[in-house]
Formats: C-alpha cells, structure tokens, sequence
C-alpha cells in the first residue's frame, strides 16, 4: 500500500527458527492494507470469504463482481480475477461471465443500495434464473460511499442525511427483506442472513459463505449470504456503539438464520 | 485427412450458417456474427428488431458453447453482455432505438473497461416512444458518444441485407483489434428486407479467449482486472491519453466508405445506410440524362470519412445530405467542408417515411439546376 | 432488365409470401433481388403490399414510387397503385374484388377473376399464384422454375405438399393471361 506501511512492516522481525506460523493472510487475499472505516465490517467480510476460499482450494477458479458502493475496490485486497460493475448490475455481469465460462466460481459483492434498490431487478432475475452465482449481500442499513443516505434497509425511523426525521415508512415503505424474498424463488439452493458484529456472527458468516460458494461448485444453483454490518461513520457512532447497534436494533428487524437450503428440502 | 474425417467435420459445422441465401436483415446480421465466431447474445424483445434475438434463441443452441439468453431488461442485457466479454467471448447484442438508450450506461462502461462488443441498433423513429418506422435520428447517440463521458463506437451502416452479415464480421473484427465496443447502426429497411446473403463470403473465425479476459489461463498468474475507474485524476488523464491514442490510430487506418459516380460530380450527394440506396438509383437514373451527380456512402459513421469528402467537396458546385433526421449528420458533412465552403444542402425524411425516388430526385434536380437553391439551402444557425 | 414490383392486397390473401416466392426463386436462379414489406402510412388504409425487385444487377433502391408492374387483389389496393403504375406498365387485378376501373389509357390491366378460379381449383388461397402466373405470362420477370423454386422455400416441410397445386395456380394464371 502506503512506503510508510512497508516501512513499518520491514521493522518487524521475521519469524526465527523455533517458530511456526500459526495464523497468516489468506492466500486469496494480496497484502494491501484495508482502506475501509473504522467500525465498518467490510474487512472482517472480505477476510471471510478469503478463508472460505483458500478452504476450498478455488482461489484460480475465482471471479468476482465489485459493485458501486464503499467496495467498489474490492479488488485491491483479493487476489484473484475482478471486474467493476455498473451499480446494481453485477448479477447480470456474473450471469455473463458464468455463462461464458462455467468453471468460474463466480462472487458477486454488493451492498443494501446496489443490490436492493437500484439493482432490484437484476438480483430478483438472476435468482429466479438460479444462477450458479454466489452472492455476498452486506446489508448495513444505509448508503455508505455517498455519505449517509437512506436505504432501502434502513430501519423505521431511522435517521439518514435523506430522513432527516427518521425513516417514514408511509412515505419510503418499511425496510425491505431480501433473503426472506429471494428464499421464495425456486432458482435459489441457499440464502441465509448472518450478522458480522461480532465473532460468533463473523464465525457463521464464514460457514455460511463457504456453504454457498459449496452449493456453486455443485451447480445446485443461486446462493446468497445477507451479512449486517455496521455503519460506524455514517450512523455517528463510535464503533463498539455501531456493533452493538446491530446486534440489538437491525437484528430486531432483520432475523438470522438460513431462509433456503435446497438440501435440508431434500 | 481422410474421408471420415471429413464428413465428421462436415456434421460438425451443421451449425455453420452458409450458402447463398434470401434473408432479412435482421437475420443476415446473426448469420454473420456466428460465422464470425460469436457464441453468445443476450437482449430484449424490441420491433422492429425482434426477428435478430429470435433468430439468436435457437441458432445459439446449436454452435458449439453457445450462449442465448433473453434478459429482464436491456439494462441487464448490456451487463451480460459486459460479462461475456469480460469472460473473452464474442459476444452481442441489438435493439432499438428506445432500448439502445437504456444500454448507454452499461456501453459507457464497456467502452471504458475496452471491452470488445457488438451491439445492432435497428433504429426507429423517435424521440420518446415514437413509432416503429426507419430512422435515422440516433447518429449523433451513435458517432459522439450515447452514454456519459468521452468515448466513440467504432459505427457501421450497412446499406444492403449482405453488408448486414459482412458488418457484423468487420464489427468483430475491429471492436477486437481495438478493444472498443462497435455498433451496426441500421433501420427497419434494412433490418425487416430480405435480399441475397453469400453468407460464405464471410469469413469463419474460431476466436479464442485472449489474456486480459477473465479466468484465462488460470494458474500462475497476477489477476487481471476489468475496470472503468481511476480515482486518481493523474491516472485517468494517463489513461485518457492512451484512449485517445488509439482513437487517433483508428482514425487513420479504418474509414471506410463507397464513391459512386464522384469523378466527375458536379453536385454530390451523401447518404448513409438505407437512404443511400434510394439516393443511388436517383444518381444512376440522372446520369442516364447526362447529370453529373455522385454519390458518397460513408460506410463507417465513426471514423467518418472527413478527408474523402473535403477533397471530394472541393470538385463540385454543390453538396446534397439526405438524412432521415431533423438534421445530424449534415453537422460532419459541415465539419469536413468548412475550410472550402460550398453551398450544402439538406432533404430531410420526417416522422419515419422513407424516401422514395422521387423524395430524392425532386430536389435533386433544383439543386443541380441552382447551386443555391433556397429551398433545401443549409447552413449553421 | 430491372423489374419493380408491387403486390397488393389485404391482410390474409398471402400478398408477403406471394413476394417472398418470387425472391426466393430469384435467388435460386442467380438473379439480383429485394423483397420489402409495406412500412408505416404505407401499411394503412386497408392494404398489405410488398414491393419486389428483380435484377441482373445490383439493385440501387428497394422502394419505388412506380412501379413496373403490380398485382391487385383488393379494391383498395387497385385505387392506391394503379395511379402510380410506370406509363406502359402492367397490372394484373383481381376482377372478384375489385369494382371500379381506371381511365389510364398508357397502362395495360389484365383482369382475373382469381377468386372464383381459385374456389373451382379447391382451394381460395391460391388466388395470389394465379395472380403472379398473369403477370409473369405478360412480364417474364423469371422463368417459370424459379417460381417452382420459390414455392419450395415458402412450402417446405408438411407445407410441401402445397406446391403441385399452387404450380396448377400458377399455369392457370399463364393460360388467362395468355387468352386475354
């Protein structure tokens, strides 16, 4: 990244004989240093699914779609192949490229305005389709990169530099449920809501990634994983504030759990 | 290669369109794009185009790896087809005119990211929802840019059912050679026609998937990376420099059009696309009396044929643009003539009627007697 | 030798197929052809038509404002287009739906009665290739195996057992024209 990070790093003593590694970067990931905000879970997601891949041993099989939205550079940290999206298409530029080449393991990474507002249609078509995709869905309940707007997950009342009294929701409608409305599609083998707040949610997080990038691999058709983050910045809160916003006010509204598993349906 | 063989090849190649046929436009273009080596389209139902993506739904399922897909939307269409391309296909798609404004951003973003594409847009009469007759007023979308930011679509019109499958070959091959997304810009007359087709005229390309394409050679390899953003704006600027390098580059090697008559012209005529056919037989028809009048048929709308037509210019009293527009690409026949003025004119068709010989020949034969013919007089205001 | 040809009728009478056999048989017998639909204003007021071009040379324009020769098979065809017909052209018109006459002495109209002759053949839709047989006997714009040719494009398949008796159609149109 920056000289002065690799100055940094080149101070630190390198692992001597007697030492193992016990701990390291993934492979998938490349040693940029992270450029998101404090508070916000979009590091911890990307780590997730970086260990969910080197598991998997799919790293060279690996394409991903960056949306528009705080990851538009997603890849600067992964290592493997990318392409920047138009906002809200990336299924359908996944739906391409998966077509086009079917040995692909195919990410699409999105946030709550790419994905649920302005790419509405593209998520609900590529899911009906049963595209073997996998989808990342961050859902922290507001636009991150603009600066703060409403979203179409963010809470009833909620204050927004767009709701600046709150969320009302007979003028926006009530926070939309993605992964509860895509679960009734039968393209769709898996879709599951985590939290990434803390270990426990980032824990399952990773399981329920890797279960999904599983259910591509075995063609069994259109995965998503909806993970609650924190907005610590564009919420005005302090990061330990933001976290436990989430696990208390957006976990009220959004339930975890696995809407679909083609598998559990038998 | 031994008899077997051969005749396993031959089951092989069923796919393969060939042979002289009768089709329409709209077919003649798919036609050419598979044996250009194109194996996958996704679009959106759309008149007057829809014969093109039926034709798509089941040829596609014959050519090997073969790619069909009709999308929710033309929004969607235009991403998949960012997708396929991305992923190393050859890879279109058409429309028409109301839906080609719906792919601009995602053909801002392809043009950007140097994506090779085709995209037919079988133009109708507009603005709005207009009607579904031939037109000719998305030239300025399709020669200076359509979506947001600088960029060009390398355009081409075809004027005959043949020149709509020999496009779809040359528009491969030069959105290719350039990484730069290509348009066939083209109308109802042409796409709805159906004439001949030497469909083994067009050459048979087996395209492989090139190293910037995503998920090429997989192993062993830094990432490659298909992106429209710099952030930085001295990156951008290195960026736009080497775009409009290209540009010029492509400029110099690949105008292409077709002279009728123009050695000896003494008013010439310009017209692109089905226009062009109309104003021929008018030229061909007043030679006979002895007029000297040519034609010039800009084959490649961008790159135009500026130089072509400033010294063709220079020989002739008068110049005649026939267009089926409120008046658009007179604006390039202005731009090439500026530096030796001569009278230009301009014979408009409206609403979507087309021309017929006598919407060509009537005013022809004013201006020929009048160089300054007041009726049809053009000029910037 | 330019032909330029427009077939008239209403939706229903077989008047694009009937072009569509001409310009296929064209292609098959190495001659220079367009076929194109009747577009936008064109298609209105009560006709489906076609316009037809044969050539031995590349053809300049597909559209026409006179055409050489026409076929009428509906009333509002024959008041659109015979107005229009090149002076010396030639108009084949279907005598069972069309009323009125035209004062045009510089054109030639051959009537048939393409209706009646195509119930006594059996079947109503093959009024058209009695049509095309008229004009073809008085124009020559192909020979009579392209229209054979052209039958077997848009008749193939099941539809293929079609062709022998709109062949019969077409002599019979020969033989009217021929009679006068």
């Amino acid at each position: 990244m920056s000289d002065a990070i690799n100055e940094l790093r080149a101070e630190v003593p390198l692992p001597q004989e007697g030492f193992e590694v016990v701990y390291q970067r993934p492979h998938s990931l490349n040693d940029t240093q992270f450029t998101y905000c404090p508070g916000c879970q979009h590091g911890q997601v990307h780590l997730c699914i970086a260990e969910a891949i080197d598991e998997l041993e799919i790293k060279d099989r690996m394409i991903g779609m960056a949306p528009v939205g705080c990851s538009v550079f997603a890849y600067w940290f992964f290592d493997f192949d990318f392409i920047s999206c138009p906002h809200g298409r990336a299924p359908a530029v996944a739906t391409g490229i998966k077509r086009a080449d079917p040995e692909a393991i195919v990410l699409s990474y999105q946030g709550d305005g790419d994905l649920a507002s302005i790419g509405a249609a593209e998520i609900v078509h590529a899911a009906n389709r049963g595209e073997q995709i996998t989808v990342v869905f961050i859902n922290n309940a507001i636009y991150g990169m603009t600066g703060g707007q409403m979203a179409p997950t963010s809470l009833e009342g909620m204050v927004t530099s767009t709701s600046p009294r709150g969320r009302d929701v007979s003028i926006a409608g009530k926070p939309i449920h993605v992964v509860e409305m895509l679960s009734t599609l039968s393209g769709v083998a898996y879709a599951e809501r985590t939290t990434a707040h803390d270990p426990k949610g980032l824990i399952k997080t990773k399981k329920a990634i890797k279960k999904a990038f599983e259910y591509q691999m075995e063609g069994l058709g259109f995965t998503i994983v909806e993970v609650l983050c924190g907005c610590a910045i564009n919420t005005r809160r302090t990061p330990k504030d933001s976290a436990a916003w989430v696990g208390e006010e957006m976990n009220k509204v959004f339930q975890v759990g696995v809407f679909k598993d083609i598998k559990e349906e038998g | 290669m031994s008899q077997m063989t051969a005749e396993a090849m031959k089951d092989d190649l069923a796919w393969l369109p060939k042979g002289r046929q009768l089709m329409k436009g709209n077919h003649a273009v798919c036609a050419g794009a598979i044996r250009a080596g194109c194996t996958a389209y996704f679009g959106y139902p759309i008149t007057p185009q829809n014969e093109a993506i039926e034709y798509m739904s089941g040829a596609l399922l014959d050519v090997p790896n073969g790619i069909f897909l009709q999308g929710e939307s033309e929004v969607a269409s235009i991403n998949m087809v960012m997708g396929a391309a991305a992923a190393g296909r050859r890879v279109m798609t058409s429309s028409s005119s109301p839906g080609i404004s719906l792919k601009q951003e995602g053909i801002s973003y392809i043009a950007m990211m140097e994506l090779p594409m085709l995209v037919m847009n079988v133009v109708r009469c507009g603005p709005g929802l207009g009607n579904i007759a031939p037109h000719q007023g998305d030239y300025f979308q399709a020669v200076k840019g359509g979506g947001h930011g600088d960029y060009r679509l390398i355009t081409l019109a075809p004027a005959s059912v043949h020149e709509m499958a020999e496009h779809a070959h040359l528009g491969f091959e030069l959105a290719c050679k350039w990484r730069n997304p290509a348009m066939i810009l083209t109308d109802g007359v042409i796409g709805q026609m159906m004439e001949p087709v030497d469909l083994d005229a067009i050459p048979v390309v087996d395209w492989k998937k090139p190293d910037w394409a995503m998920g090429v050679n997989r192993t062993g390899r830094k990432p490659n990376l298909v992106t429209s953003i710099w952030l930085d704006p001295e990156d951008m600027a290195q960026k736009h420099l080497e775009i409009i390098d290209k540009y010029e580059r492509l400029k110099a090697a690949e105008v292409r059009f077709e002279e009728y008559m123009c050695d000896d012209a003494e008013v010439l005529c310009v017209a692109y696309g089905s226009v062009s056919r109309a104003v021929m037989g008018t030229v061909r028809k007043l030679r006979e009396e002895g007029m000297k009048i040519g034609l010039l048929r800009p084959i490649t709308l961008w790159p135009y044929p500026y130089a072509t037509l400033r010294e063709l210019a220079k020989k002739v009293k008068s110049v005649v643009t026939y267009e089926m527009s409120w008046g658009q690409m007179i604006e390039d026949v202005a731009l090439a003539t500026r530096l030796n003025p001569v009278p230009l004119h301009f014979v408009p068709r409206h609403g979507g009627l087309t021309f017929n010989p006598n919407d060509v020949e009537t005013p022809l034969r004013a201006i020929y007697a009048n160089p300054q013919n007041s009726d049809t007089l053009w000029e910037i205001s | 030798m330019l032909h330029e040809m427009i077939f008239a009728g209403f939706g229903g009478q077989g008047i694009l197929t009937m072009g569509q056999i001409v310009s296929y048989g064209a292609v098959d017998n190495n001659l220079e052809t367009s076929w194109i639909p009747s577009y936008g204003p064109e298609s209105r007021g009560g006709t489906s038509n076609c316009t037809v071009m044969i050539s031995d040379e590349r053809i300049a324009s597909p559209m026409t404002a006179a055409p050489s020769a026409i076929i009428v098979m509906n009333e509002p065809s024959f008041t659109k287009f015979v107005p229009k017909l090149k002076p010396g052209g030639v108009c084949v018109a279907n005598r069972d739906l069309v009323t009125s006459d035209t004062d045009r002495d510089d054109v030639e109209i051959i009537w048939v009665e393409a209706n009646l002759e195509a119930k006594a053949l059996g079947n109503l839709m093959t009024a058209g290739n009695i049509a095309l047989g008229a004009l073809n006997e008085r124009v020559g714009f192909v020979a009579d195996k392209a229209i054979e040719d052209g039958l077997g494009h848009v008749f193939s398949g099941k539809k293929a057992k079609l062709i022998p008796l709109n062949m019969q159609a077409y002599q019979l149109g020969k033989d009217l024209a021929r009679k006068g």
